[in-house]
Order: C-alpha cells, then sequence, then structure tokens
C-alpha cells in the first residue's frame, strides 16, 4: 500500500496560436467520477465548448486521453481523441490501440489538450513533461507512413510514438482520422480534420517514465486472473489467429453480414473475401497492441497479382467488410489495397465504402451516371472503380469532393431520393452487421453518442440465445435472442456503460466486454489497486452510466432529440430478404425499442431528453442546470 | 548444454508485454525504460525481436569492464554485476555486440537479463511464445512444436490442412 496512484493527476494544454504549453493538474474529482480517457475526454468538452460552435473554428478543442491502467501490464490499452465533430456536428469521439497512448503516459501525461489554431503546420514534440514545436511544412502533404517515418528519423529514436494526420484532412476530407503505427485509426467521427484544421500535422511522443500503482500486490494478482481468463476462453484461439475477421464468415452464415449497401445480410463470395482466406494466403504473423496477450492483428503480404508487394497490418473485420460485401467485390487482395490507401491517405473504412456502396445503389437506379461519376462504371462489385473512386475521394478531387463530408451531406447534394440509400444515423455510416438481425445492435446505433457507431454499445450478450440467462441478468428472457425487440433498452443501456468503462479507462473492448473479463466490480477493484480510490462495483457502474449521460447533455445542446435516435428506413421498414435464413423476414422495431431504452436511462420518452432528476442522481446537477439556462427543458 | 531465454522473432507480436513485466519483476514499478529486455520493431516491415542478454560464454561487456564488476558466475554461468565495483562508465553497453544491454534510466549502471534465476517473468506473459526457456537444441523443436500448436488451433476453428 502506499499514496501512489498510476494516474499522473497531469495534462498538458497547448495553446496552438501562442505556441505555447502549460501543465495543469486535473482536478481528482473528475478523475474519481470519469476515470480518464473518453470520460474525461467528454467533461472537458461539455464544460469548454460551448453549444454552437464551429467544428472547424479556433474555439473547437482537441483532447487525447488515456487512463488509469494505460502504462501498466494490464493486456492491450488505447487512447481517445474526442472534439466537436466536423462530420455529424454532434460528439465527436474516436479512440485507437497501439502504443501512442501509453507513452503518452509515461510522458507523464493523463490528458492533452489542443486549443486554438496555430498559424503555420507544426508538429508537436512531448518528451518526458516537455513539449516542443517544429515547423511542419516540409511535412505538409505526406501520408501516414511518410510521415512516420520523417519523424522518427529526425528525433532519431525508435521507440518514439506518433499520432499523425494523412493527406486527406488537409485536403478537407471530414471523415479523416489520426492514425498511430502506421495502421492503428482514431478513425471515426473526423478528428483529423479538427487536426488538420488547428495545422497540427501530428504528435510525437516519448516517455521514459515509470508508472505505480498503488498496491502493487492486488494490482498484479487482478491481472493474472484476467490474464488466465482471455487464455482459458472459447474465443481465444479464434481471436489470435484471425481477430475480428473471423466475423465475415460468422455474420454471413447468419445472414446479417452487410451486404450490398445493406441490402441484404448474405454475400455469396464471402469465402473468398474471408478473415480465413487472408490468415491462410497472406498472413505471416500476429501483431499486438501494447501489452496485450490477444494478439487480434495480423501483418500480411500480397505476394502475386496486380497488388504484389503489398504489405501492411490488418485489417480488422469492418474494414475487410467494407471494401467487400458491402460493395460487392469478391476481389481480397484489392480491398486490401483500398484499405491501405485509406490508412496512408488516413480516413475512415466505414464512412469510405458506405459512400462507395451508396454511389454504387445510386448508378444502378439511373441517379448517378457515367457523366457525374467522372466515368466510372458503378456497377456492384466493380473493384477497380472502387479503388479509382476512393483515390477520388481521399484526394477531394472530381467526382470524389461530392462525399468529402461523408454520406448524409453526398445525399443532400445529390437529392432525387438517394436520401434512402444513406446507411448513416446522425450523420455517422453504420457498420458491416446487418441491425434486422441483431437488434440490440440496431438500437445501439440508433442512440449512440456519436451517430450510427456499433463500439458505444457491442452488446453480443443478444447472440447468446439462452433465454434462461436472458431472464437471469436482464429480467427478460427475449433480452438474449437477436431477433427479439424486447428486452433490447436494458441490454443496450447496460452495455453502453461498460463499453464507457472500457473507454475511460482506454483498454480494449475485445477483452473488457466481448471476452467478460472486466466487469464492473472487478474493474472497480482493479481501480483501487492502481489509484487508491475505493468504489464499489456499483459506483463503476454509475461511471459508465455519468459519461453516457453527459455525451447525452452534449448532443442535446446542439439540439439531439428522440427524433435524431433512428435508422434509415431500409432497416425499420424493409424486411431483410428470404435468402437470409435465420433473420430473412426481419425489420428494427425501432419505435418500442426507444422507449425502453429512455425507460432505463430515466430519459423523457417523449423527447428522449435526460429527466433532471436521472442527472441529479449521477452527480450531473451543475451540468444539467447549465443546459436548463440554454432555455433547454429538462423534464422533471 | 546450458538453458537459456531463447527468441523466436518470426512469432513475436511486438506488444512489449516482456518489458513491461521485466520492469515490474524488477523495478516493482511499469517502467519499460527499465527493463532488461526491449523489443525493437520495425512496423512497415512487420518485425519485431526481443533485445536480450545471451549469456555469452565470453562475454564481449565483461571483457570490456574496466574494474572487473561484470562477470561470469562459474556456477550459474550467468552474467552478474558487482554493484560496489560498477562505476556507472557504459563501455559494457557500448561492448554487446547484440546490443542486448542498456544503462538503468536513474541509476548508473548497466541492465541486463539475469534469467529471473531460471524462471524469466516475461516468457509466462509471452502469448506467442516467442520468448521461451530452454536450450539451443531445443530451439527447432520448440519452433516446430509452436507452427503445429497453430495448425492445431487453425484446424479446430475449420481451417484446412496448410
Amino acid at each position: 500500500m502506499s499514496n501512489k496512484s498510476s494516474w499522473s493527476h497531469k495534462a498538458l494544454r497547448v495553446d496552438l496560436n501562442k505556441r505555447h504549453a502549460t501543465v495543469e493538474e486535473i482536478p481528482r474529482k473528475w478523475q474519481e467520477q470519469y476515470l480518464g480517457g473518453r470520460g474525461l475526454n467528454v467533461k472537458r468538452l461539455f464544460d469548454e465548448v460551448p453549444a454552437g460552435t464551429d467544428p472547424l473554428g479556433p474555439e473547437n478543442k482537441m483532447f487525447f486521453g488515456v487512463g488509469p491502467l494505460n502504462g501498466t501490464h494490464f493486456p492491450g490499452q488505447r487512447f481517445n481523441v474526442t472534439a466537436k465533430s466536423p462530420q455529424t456536428g454532434i460528439l465527436g469521439d474516436s479512440n485507437a490501440g497501439g502504443f501512442f497512448g501509453t507513452e503518452l503516459r509515461f510522458a507523464g501525461f493523463d490528458q492533452l489538450i489542443l486549443e486554438g489554431e496555430s498559424e503555420r503546420p507544426v508538429w508537436l514534440y512531448i518528451r518526458d513533461g516537455h513539449l516542443e514545436f517544429f515547423d511542419a511544412d516540409d511535412l505538409t502533404g505526406l501520408d501516414t507512413w511518410e510521415t512516420n517515418h520523417a519523424i522518427q528519423k529526425r528525433v532519431g529514436d525508435d521507440r518514439v510514438q506518433i499520432a499523425c494526420i494523412g493527406p486527406a484532412a488537409e485536403k478537407g476530407v471530414a471523415y479523416s482520422g489520426i492514425f498511430t503505427n502506421l495502421v492503428r485509426a482514431c478513425a471515426r467521427t473526423g478528428m483529423g480534420r479538427v487536426m488538420a484544421q488547428k495545422k497540427v500535422k501530428a504528435i510525437a511522443v516519448r516517455g521514459q517514465g515509470r508508472v505505480d500503482v498503488h498496491d502493487p500486490d492486488a494490482f498484479s494478482r487482478i491481472i493474472e486472473a484476467v490474464d488466465e481468463d482471455i487464455l482459458n476462453h472459447p474465443d481465444f484461439p479464434s481471436r489470435i489467429v484471425l481477430g475480428t475477421t473471423r466475423l465475415v464468415t460468422a455474420l454471413n452464415s447468419l445472414g446479417m453480414l452487410g451486404t450490398k449497401n445493406h441490402r441484404t445480410g448474405v454475400f455469396a463470395a464471402a469465402d473468398q473475401v474471408s478473415g480465413e482466406r487472408l490468415a491462410r494466403e497472406f498472413n505471416t504473423k500476429q501483431k499486438g497492441c501494447f501489452g496485450c496477450t490477444v494478439p487480434c492483428s495480423r501483418y500480411f503480404i500480397v505476394r502475386e497479382g496486380p497488388y504484389a508487394g503489398l504489405r501492411s497490418e490488418g485489417p480488422e473485420f469492418e474494414s475487410l467488410g467494407s471494401f467487400t460485401s458491402r460493395i460487392m467485390n469478391d476481389d481480397l487482395p484489392l480491398a486490401l489495397k483500398c484499405i491501405d490507401m485509406c490508412n496512408r491517405a488516413g480516413v475512415d473504412t466505414i464512412t469510405a465504402s458506405a459512400c462507395i456502396s451508396f454511389a454504387m445503389e445510386c448508378f444502378e437506379h439511373g441517379i448517378l451516371t457515367e457523366k457525374e461519376t467522372d466515368g466510372l462504371d458503378l456497377r456492384w462489385g466493380n473493384g477497380p472503380a472502387a479503388l479509382r473512386m476512393l483515390e477520388l475521394m481521399v484526394n477531394n478531387e472530381g467526382f470524389g469532393s461530392l462525399f468529402a463530408d461523408g454520406v448524409r451531406e453526398a445525399a443532400r447534394r445529390i437529392g432525387r431520393g438517394s436520401e434512402e440509400f444513406a446507411m448513416e444515423g446522425k450523420g455517422l455510416e453504420v457498420f458491416m452487421g446487418e441491425p434486422r438481425g441483431i437488434k440490440a445492435y440496431g438500437l445501439g446505433l440508433a442512440v449512440a453518442s456519436r451517430g450510427a457507431d456499433h463500439l458505444r454499445s457491442e452488446p453480443f450478450f443478444e447472440l447468446l440465445d439462452d433465454p434462461k440467462l436472458g431472464q437471469e441478468r436482464f429480467g427478460v428472457p427475449e433480452a438474449a435472442l437477436r431477433m427479439e425487440p424486447k428486452g433490447k433498452g436494458r441490454v443496450v443501456k447496460y452495455f453502453e456503460d461498460w463499453c464507457a468503462i472500457s473507454d475511460a479507462l482506454n483498454v480494449c473492448k475485445n477483452t473488457i466486454v466481448c471476452m467478460e473479463v472486466l466487469p464492473f466490480d472487478r474493474a472497480a477493484e482493479l481501480v483501487a489497486a492502481a489509484t487508491g480510490v475505493e468504489m464499489s462495483g456499483r459506483q463503476m457502474h454509475a461511471v459508465g452510466e455519468r459519461i453516457n449521460s453527459i455525451e447525452r447533455l452534449f448532443n442535446v445542446r446542439e439540439g439531439v432529440r428522440r427524433e435524431h435516435d433512428t435508422l434509415p428506413k431500409r432497416f425499420t421498414q424493409v424486411p431483410l430478404p428470404p435468402e437470409c435464413g435465420a433473420s430473412a423476414g426481419s425489420v428494427m422495431e425501432i419505435e418500442p425499442m426507444l422507449d425502453e431504452y429512455y425507460a432505463q436511462r430515466d430519459w423523457d420518452v417523449k423527447t428522449g431528453l435526460p429527466r433532471r432528476r436521472s442527472l441529479v442522481a449521477l452527480d450531473l446537477e451543475e451540468e444539467a442546470e447549465r443546459v436548463l439556462a440554454l432555455g433547454i427543458e429538462l423534464p422533471e | 548444454m546450458k538453458e537459456r531465454l531463447m527468441i523466436s522473432p518470426e512469432v513475436c507480436t511486438g506488444c512489449r508485454a516482456c518489458e513491461i513485466t521485466c520492469s515490474f519483476a524488477k523495478e516493482r514499478a511499469f517502467w519499460p525504460q527499465a527493463a532488461r529486455i526491449a523489443v525493437i520493431k520495425m512496423e512497415a516491415e512487420g518485425y519485431d525481436r526481443p533485445l536480450v542478454c545471451r549469456q555469452c560464454v565470453k562475454p564481449a561487456c565483461a571483457g570490456a569492464c574496466p574494474t572487473g564488476a561484470l562477470a561470469r558466475d562459474d556456477d550459474s554461468g550467468l552474467l552478474r554485476l558487482d554493484e560496489d565495483l560498477c562505476v556507472g562508465c557504459a563501455v559494457c553497453v557500448e561492448a554487446c555486440p547484440f546490443g542486448a544491454m542498456r544503462m538503468h534510466p536513474e541509476r548508473d549502471m548497466p541492465l541486463f537479463c539475469d534469467t529471473c534465476d531460471g524462471d524469466p517473468a516475461c516468457v509466462k506473459r509471452c502469448t506467442t511464445k516467442a520468448l521461451f526457456w530452454g536450450t539451443t537444441a531445443d530451439y527447432a523443436a520448440r519452433a516446430g512444436q509452436q507452427r503445429e500448436l497453430h495448425r492445431k488451433r487453425w484446424q479446430g476453428m475449420g481451417g484446412e490442412e496448410a
């Protein structure tokens, strides 16, 4: 026992206008209430970025956060980036694995804040508690890999960790991300675009410091148990060989692999683009994030064909499905090429591919013709045309520039009924699962605080197909049955809270949530051993509720209400076609599911606004008052 | 033939679990900079390799040491440091042909693997067994076992014979 804590309690605040940085003490109370990472980031965002802020104006701020497990030997560590999103206009937040976040902690910080806007392109070098600014004129236009190499060479230390943007962000592509370790991306909600606007090309970090925990014996005992649980988990073997790419085959066999812009849930050529084929023919070894005992990433090499010589790390399931089933492409090396292009240019694969599948559907219906597509023959499955369209998109030129702000804006620009082909919610494109076959996931997309994203809830519980377990854990047998709408409000609320803890601790949902290695009770024990802050499992759960609620308040301030918590009509009105087997004929019964969800959160069912009492119960009274002061009526 | 810490870089995931585990075992702190093992990575090439003391029979580091502080212990066959004799000159770091030695970030003394008395902490947390404890004769056999393990896992998932 000691008075030590794995939190450094320090934030580095960078004024880009003045090229000046200050070290701030982070209030202990905030760290207890929000832990770190996504939690502390959204607390700051709510406090410091008022309603109506222009996401691309100097008043928008960026928060890079890590949590109390970063720097320890907890397996698999990440970091979060949070700002107001230029793609969606609401909460922007994204996280990535790799090594950057942990290095930030070794450099002495729990959080990095960027404010203002640099006059000239810069890159920042944080080294053991200090920050230096460097002109980045000569880095402008370099892709993420080139930027990484150039900075590593300049610093002369191969342990330096770099988070950078690619040329797409500099060219104004809204769905640009922030990339570390070449391929690990804070991809969603356009955080790279915000960084480009601030003219920050890259942040390099090197930390030689130590992280101490409050109770080393207790801490390492819990990690031993976590290690055991991971190793003995039935998913372990497939996760370390295939990572999430195993889902191509798994979801396809259940009729819920997002295919042909979500017109169906079955892709006939799934075997040719599956994770299994990737492992068999292309992978050379497994790769892992910091300290991870489930190395789910893979290094691959394409040895023949038009893309021979392509070698990189990844991809995970979403990227793989994005450039295969979604656009009906059966050419696996071409999909790998598309993903590589996204990584180097620095854009989100999910958004990019959703724009292409949208365009293909418009093309099929004659809404777009070769006249508008710069001559591209965008029929389904035309891989080379998709690759060319992607190139135009990441360069923000010609036909590609129509899509620079994502699919919602593209549909607005094109009009003529194309809106119904835009597979997005609140401006963010949906993932590669089929919501009609996994209804908790569908509800999760509809209510997710960063737009229609699956990683806000990841409610795999509904796939367990065990009514007894549904009754036991959620009081509703249907909670564990994926096709049933009932009980899903409860499941989603619970899993949203759990995912918030995972993101606030900045560790990986694959282990924390999907492999269930860190339930609330154990998370509380672990945080106590790391920081000395004692809390119960119930209090840990409340941290998750608090994070979700303050995110809702941020979005409420920007105008989000019940009517925005929805999904494209394709999911709510059009039944899945017969080939989808067990999932066939199904639609998302969104309204009753939303009712249940709001009731679970004690939010107003009619408006989707949080009730004041629910906020007071989570110590968010002050935040509620600030929303009320804007004239927004929070129901009693 | 003596046992030693062996490395199969072809299965190293580059996760650095060995570093963080080592630092905790040796320093009671999470501190990669003070670990006795370090992973070098070339990300674009997918190359990862842990660097660690190879327990040379005629250690270049000991040969370079001006005070005799570094020497091979005849009983255990392991490299040992006599901290009282060490002057912190770091010539051993320069002398090691494998780059497996480094200086402690706070104290003027070299860091190198002492094998945790034949039971290395890092080995226990190396998922893919890129690190293992054995003799050089075991090396080929271990690498073969590792491939076999992956083949079985693969088939268990319905994968075909590679």
